[in-house]
């Protein structure tokens, strides 16, 4: 399958498109999320964004948020209380990125307020099985099989933001079920 | 051709010494249904040409019984807004072309703050119903002046009750940034009047931090007189003559060359047309520079200087 | 004249779907020419021909009553076939009001509809269904109003949200998709839900149906014909479901094409939902096999020369790879020319 990423029409494809990183300088709020696997680039990030207003992080792991359920729950809370003129950085896993994307949509942030960075974990990514509607993570590959339903599936180049995964359809269907090991 | 609605006049009502409320009411079918923020092009029937100006309808867009706009006399008027001020009267038989709407409620808001200067104050009239209608949360701000353009603050005081905020622009003028400030999340942006208000508005929200994709205005512009020109079309070689009081667009429909076309007001971009040469006097809200090299609005747009020729 | 409805007839296990020789005749037969190629092939949908599919806004056919019997089957099996954004309230209620008031006015033998003011009365006679509820008012129908309409009118229904200039899949009810996910498209915007769609993107195709779906004005609906091949009169062919009929295709032989191939047209329509401002876009299914559409010489040849010169990509995504070859043999058959 063509790799799509390359086309010039990627960002109007469903395949996610990460454009460098690029910060509104009128913004009045600043929202660093991190999952905590570059630690670096998050520091980075937060030094470059020394001069703006205001600027806030929260990093997956550290005392205030140890797990994702509690970063969600602060994050709900910070929401809460923000105004438009909010930039949201968000640095990780691409699961991660599409968890808080999600997160921050639900609460009335559109695409121009999120920036995600390119994930951290280019070797992996979620597939959708369209026959269990179950999402797992799996290693970059063309084809591999569902751990909820068993059916191994061919993962096409199509992406919901909604769901923070590429489609999974039964590759081959003479046999669903067989042809990969789980 | 059913792409026009016949109505008649219902009733006219000056409501102030420059703003008339004209109610239509269909001639035999029930209108369209429409959307908060929808205009109607009405065509007015002048001596010697029909003009076709648009006009947001004010009405709860559940109402398919009459339609209603608010017709402010323009002074540099090219007869459309004085006909409508002193020609028209009840009982009358017009032609209005279907509602489109330019500037619909986005959906996605989860709160909505309008700002209106005088005349555009009409859309919001709709948007204020549907609304209500919907439960949804809103702030209206008008600025007006006192006797001239404040047709609706009444009715809309008591309808509104503390989501509007009327600022006669003599006693109290409009201070935006308590405005942009601090609203929450998601919340976006409508602004209807005057192009300095507009482009003030515009400036100071952005520079608070609001992305484009939040703020969403409505110019009331139309064509303005200019110096009479003449333009060819390349494709058919035909020669049409422009009047100095008549607009690009309308002078090709005279002559049966129809072009698509929404606002007739230089804003939507459906009329764009190419041009192989001729200077032109670009005065669009829609066309980027480097695009106005080989494309113009005719609904605004004017020949200049050298012979225009149109790819048509 | 008078539309005859056939008994629930099916489209699994044992196939018992068949076309009269009225819906063989006004089959929409989908190639203008020999060649097939893409195009905005977008056109206003203005009332034409009495008796075709072009008549009416909302076609009924002979089989209503299969094709309602299929949808529930298939939403008893999988609700994910049905979705509703929060956002799209009114414009499942414009769509509903939409349905009530062409069907019941082009079909008053079938539906009916009468009103004081908010109070609706709709009646649907084929289905026995007598329903009085308050417009606006879900809690006045047995089921939300666009799943109460849906389950009622044939062909797939998405609703799309209209903002940012753009078109989002944001409702729907698709039971009989050819090779979609509602559940997995929803949310998408136009060029987004389109991706898998191949060669149209570089064309430009997107950008100018876009651009033209963004201004339908109110009672000034489009439409244009799609068309695929499906492996028995199977409507429900959906990814979700593929595991259990993609084999199909492997079963294709020279010998038995004609019965087992279909072609399966999509009649595409676009209105403005005239409150919300979205549009509805929906997609009515007809399908024939090739013996009943052999029956038609014309059409026979045509077939034959578009299929056999379509170029491999768009072959493969309409999925007609593996049994493409002893399809072309037995339709050469019908080609003076082969």
């Amino acid at each position: 399958m063509a790799n799509s990423t390359a086309s010039p029409h990627a960002p109007f494809k469903s395949v996610p498109y990460y454009p460098p990183m690029a910060i509104n300088p009128d913004a009045r709020c600043h929202l660093v999320i991190s999952d905590g696997s570059d630690l670096p680039r998050t520091q980075a990030l937060v030094s470059r964004l020394a001069q703006t207003p205001r600027v806030d992080s929260l990093v997956l792991g550290a005392s205030d948020t140890p797990s994702l359920q509690r970063l969600l729950q602060v994050l709900a809370q910070w929401f809460a209380g923000l105004h438009v003129g909010v930039q949201l950085h968000v640095l990780g896993s691409e699961a991660f990125l599409w968890t808080i994307h999600a997160q921050a949509t639900a609460h009335g942030l559109s695409n121009e307020e999120i920036s995600l960075c390119s994930p951290t974990d280019a070797m992996q990514r979620l597939v959708y099985c369209v026959h269990c509607a179950n999402v797992h993570s799996h290693p970059l590959a063309d084809a591999v099989k569902c751990p909820a339903c068993a059916v191994a599936l061919e993962v096409r180049e199509h992406f919901s933001r909604r769901l923070g995964a590429y489609l999974g359809v039964c590759r081959n269907a003479d046999a669903p079920y067989s042809g990969l090991p789980a | 051709m059913n792409d026009v609605i016949q109505v008649r006049v219902h009733a006219a009502l000056n409501i102030t010494p420059v703003i008339r409320e004209i109610t239509f009411e269909p001639v035999d079918t029930a209108l369209p249904a429409y959307s908060a923020g929808s205009h109607v092009q009405v065509h007015i029937p002048l001596a010697q040409r029909t003009l076709r100006n648009a006009y947001s309808l004010l009405n709860a867009p559940a109402d398919r019984t009459a339609y209603r706009i608010a017709v402010r006399l323009q002074e540099h008027s090219r007869g459309g807004s004085r006909y409508l001020h002193e020609n028209l009267k009840v009982g009358d038989v017009l032609n209005l072309s279907r509602p489109a709407n330019l500037f619909p409620i986005h959906t996605l808001g989860r709160h909505h703050i309008l700002i209106a200067g005088g005349i555009g104050i009409t859309p919001f009239l709709a948007y204020s119903e549907h609304l209500l209608r919907e439960g949804a949360s809103f702030e209206l701000h008008y600025a007006y002046r006192s006797g001239l353009t404040d047709a609706y603050v009444q009715p809309l005081a008591e309808r509104l009750g503390d989501r509007l905020h009327a600022y006669d622009s003599l006693e109290r003028p409009l201070n935006l940034a308590p405005i942009l400030s601090n609203q929450p999340l998601g919340s976006h942006l409508y602004i209807c009047g005057p192009q300095r208000l507009l482009a003030s508005v515009r400036e100071q929200a952005s520079a608070l931090g609001w992305p484009d994709g939040r703020i969403h205005w409505e110019a009331f512009s139309s064509a303005e007189p200019g110096l009479p020109f003449s333009v060819e079309l390349a494709q058919s070689g035909r020669r049409i003559e422009v009047g100095a009081d008549q607009s690009l667009l309308e002078a090709l429909e005279a002559n049966a060359v129809e072009i698509p076309n929404l606002c007739r007001g230089g804003v939507c971009g459906q009329c764009v047309t190419r041009y192989v040469k001729g200077d032109v006097t670009h005065r669009d809200h829609f066309l980027a520079a480097n695009e106005r090299a080989d494309r113009l609005m005719p609904c605004v747009s004017r020949g200049c200087g050298s012979s225009l020729v149109l790819d048509l | 004249m008078t539309l005859i409805l056939k008994p629930v007839e099916t489209y699994r296990d044992d196939f018992t779907f068949s076309n009269s020789a009225h819906a063989i005749a006004r089959f929409p037969f989908p190639f203008p020419e020999d060649q097939y190629r893409y195009s905005v092939n977008i056109e206003p949908a203005t009332s034409r021909d009495p008796g075709s599919v072009f008549e009416h806004w909302f076609d009924i056919d002979e089989h209503y009553r299969s094709e309602m019997a299929e949808r529930a089957r298939v939403l008893e099996q999988d609700p994910r076939r049905y979705l509703v954004m929060p956002h799209m309230q009114t414009a499942s209620w414009d769509a509903l009001q939409m349905f009530m008031e062409h069907l019941s006015n082009d079909y008053p033998a079938l539906f009916s509809l009468t009103r004081a003011g908010d109070q609706w009365h709709w009646r649907n006679h084929v289905l026995g269904i007598d329903q009085h509820f308050t417009f606006g008012d879900p809690g006045t129908l047995p089921c939300e109003p666009l799943e109460f309409i849906t389950r009622q009118v044939q062909g797939d229904i998405a609703l799309l949200d209209q903002r940012d200039n753009d078109l989002f899949m944001d409702a729907g009810m698709v039971t009989s998709p050819a090779d979609w996910s509602l559940a997995f498209d929803a949310g998408m915007s136009f060029k987004q839900w389109h991706t898998p769609v191949p060669m149209a993107h570089e064309l430009g195709v997107f950008d100018r149906a876009l651009k033209y779906l963004l201004n339908i004005q109110v009672d000034k609906p489009v439409r244009r014909l799609n068309w695929t091949l499906t492996i028995n009169p199977r409507m429900d062919t959906s990814p979700e479901t593929f595991h259990e009929w993609g084999h199909d295709r492997s079963t294709v032989t020279a010998e038995n094409a004609g019965a087992l191939v279909h072609l399966r047209v999509e009649l595409q329509f676009m209105a403005r939902l005239p409150r919300s401002n979205g549009l509805m876009f929906s997609i009515r299914t007809y399908l024939i096999s090739l013996n009943e559409l052999v029956t038609n010489p014309v059409w026979a040849t045509r077939l034959h020369r578009v299929l056999r010169d379509l170029p491999d990509p768009i072959a493969d995504y309409k999925g007609m790879t593996r049994y493409r070859q002893p399809l072309l043999a037995w339709l050469s058959q019908f080609d003076p020319h082969a």
